[in-house]
């Protein structure tokens, strides 16, 4: 989820949809990915899910997300392909290493369904701020208490994020000379995981003073105005609900019956 | 209010938990003037006797305390119950709740928590913000403000509500030198008393009307600038620059170094 509205200027249609139906439409694909039980099935859902995650029209932040998932990918076809106990039929060879189909099969049904949760969640994320979501939860009944620790998560991998660049900022400046490999990249993070730690802490200690210092728990407190107006948004909870209990009970008698 | 502030600290002490030295060491004083400034090195007790009397120590932190804090003949719980206390503390980012897309919605925060109409809260964040040069910044995010600007919206969060006493934590450590001076300018015209911690010697001797001076938790004077720096001689605490400038000069005024520009001016035209 984005942490500011800047460059925010979403298409009409994108905005009009509000944070719990976005919510919703991330569950209803993850469980249309797990409803789906071959390799075909599987595809046409992540090609849905790829679509509206297109729509967002940030290839970049696409990627980024992707990217963070392939090494999963990669590792699960390979460890799939060599290893699932449902494997007879072999694919290709590599090296004295046979790949069996069964076993890629399954990887990428997987695959199908790790990529359709990224692609959707994409959508939630590239359309919606921390503050319109915050905001949204806060007037649909949740207390401010429980809608910060929702939302406290969403920005406290970016804020470690940041703390630990400016870390290795000053141990470059200190004259430590910057990792080329991976490996050494990873070795260097450990040293500086626990000020890393300790500082995320006592920010997250400050802020959570500061905020009961400005009143967040006052009982008089009330919902910030919503900044807009959002489409039918109690028709679009409904209608993505019955279409979430029309998934788990396909699911369920998919599960009976087979 | 604003016109009658007495804070009296009666053998105050203060221990976190878990730590065996005291933060504050049997602390008395009583304020004269409604602007109080507060300097001592590194570890002296400074923040934590804001801390105390903001309310965190002893309830946001865990730490056991002892004796009096009077505000205006009431004791400061029961004062607190009526007014409002606002704190700024040291490292601004902290201050602000990371939920709000602008500077606007980050002002409007505290309002909120006091359940103000939209109208109210248009008004006390149109105020707050031209108070502190932040009119032009208010659609911005607060993400993308410098140190010292993320100060200045820190600042205004607490200054939002229009308290009755405010509560400065170095609120100048990351400001320019030409946003400190404003700063200060602006400090001058505030009406709420306030007690402020910083290491700008020179503006806190020109600005405040009483300086206590704090050093391992004890309270080791507590008077006007002018006595201050004049009985002060430990190496530890600094001097105003215009005391050192007057000093080296030979200027004298009354009787004893200038501890501001205004009085070093003075004291240089005398002696023409």
């Amino acid at each position: 989820m984005r942490n500011n509205a800047e460059d925010l200027a979403l298409p009409a249609w994108q905005a009009a949809i509000d944070p719990i139906s976005k919510l919703l439409l991330i569950l209803l694909f993850t469980l249309a990915a797990f409803t789906a039980g071959n390799l075909p099935s599987a595809i046409i859902v992540l090609a849905a899910s790829f679509i509206l995650a297109l729509l967002t029209k940030n290839l970049h932040a696409l990627w980024g997300m992707c990217a963070f998932s392939l090494f999963l990918i990669l590792t699960m076809l390979l460890i799939q392909g060599l290893f699932w106990p449902g494997n007879h039929t072999a694919a290709f060879s590599v090296a004295s290493l046979t790949f069996c189909q069964e076993g890629l099969d399954h990887a990428a049904l997987l695959a199908c369904r790790i990529l359709t949760i990224i692609f959707s969640s994409s959508f939630f994320i590239q359309t919606t701020t921390i503050s319109e979501n915050a905001r949204y939860l806060e007037n649909s009944g949740l207390s401010y208490q429980q809608v910060y620790v929702l939302m406290s998560v969403c920005y406290i991998l970016p804020q470690m994020q940041e703390n630990l660049r400016k870390i290795q900022l000053a141990q470059k400046a200190r004259g430590i000379a910057p990792a080329k490999s991976l490996l050494s990249r990873i070795k260097n993070l450990f040293p500086v995981l626990l000020p890393l730690i300790v500082k995320s802490f006592q920010q997250a200690m400050n802020r959570s003073i500061a905020l009961q210092l400005r009143g967040y728990a006052n009982p008089k407190r009330r919902a910030a105005s919503l900044k807009q107006e959002y489409w039918k948004d109690k028709f679009c909870h409904r209608l993505l609900i019955a279409n979430c209990l029309v998934l788990l009970g396909v699911k369920a008698c998919l599960i009976i019956f087979n | 209010m604003s016109n009658n502030f007495q804070l009296t600290i009666s053998q105050l002490s203060l221990r976190y938990l878990g730590f065996e030295n005291l933060a504050l060491e049997n602390i008395s004083a009583q304020s004269r003037g409604k602007r109080i400034g507060i300097i001592g090195p590194s570890h002296a007790g400074k923040s934590s006797l804001l801390a105390l009397l903001a309310g965190i120590a002893g309830k946001m932190i865990p730490a056991k305390f002892s004796g009096s804090v009077r505000i205006n003949g009431e004791e400061l719980e029961a004062w607190r119950s009526q007014h409002e206390i606002a704190l700024l503390l040291q490292d601004p980012a902290s201050q602000l709740s990371g939920l709000a897309d602008t500077v606007y919605d980050e002002l409007a925060f505290s309002l909120l928590n006091q359940g103000k109409s939209d109208e109210e809260i248009e008004s006390a964040v149109k105020r707050a913000a031209d108070q502190l040069d932040l009119t032009n910044l208010l659609d911005q995010s607060p993400n993308q403000l410098s140190g010292g600007q993320t100060q200045r919206v820190a600042i205004a969060t607490a200054l939002v509500t229009e308290p009755d006493l405010l509560l400065l934590d170095d609120p100048t450590s990351q400001m320019d030198p030409l946003g400190r001076q404003h700063f200060f300018s602006w400090l001058e015209k505030l009406s709420c008393p306030f007690l402020l911690i910083s290491n700008e010697l020179d503006d806190l001797a020109d600005l405040c009307d009483q300086i206590w001076v704090l050093k391992d938790g004890r309270l080791l004077m507590a008077d006007s600038p002018q006595e201050i720096f004049r009985q002060l001689d430990d190496p530890a605490i600094d001097k105003p620059v215009a005391w050192k400038m007057a000093k080296k000069l030979k200027l004298k005024l009354d009787g004893r170094y200038p501890v501001n520009a205004h009085e070093l001016k003075e004291a240089a035209e005398n002696a023409n």
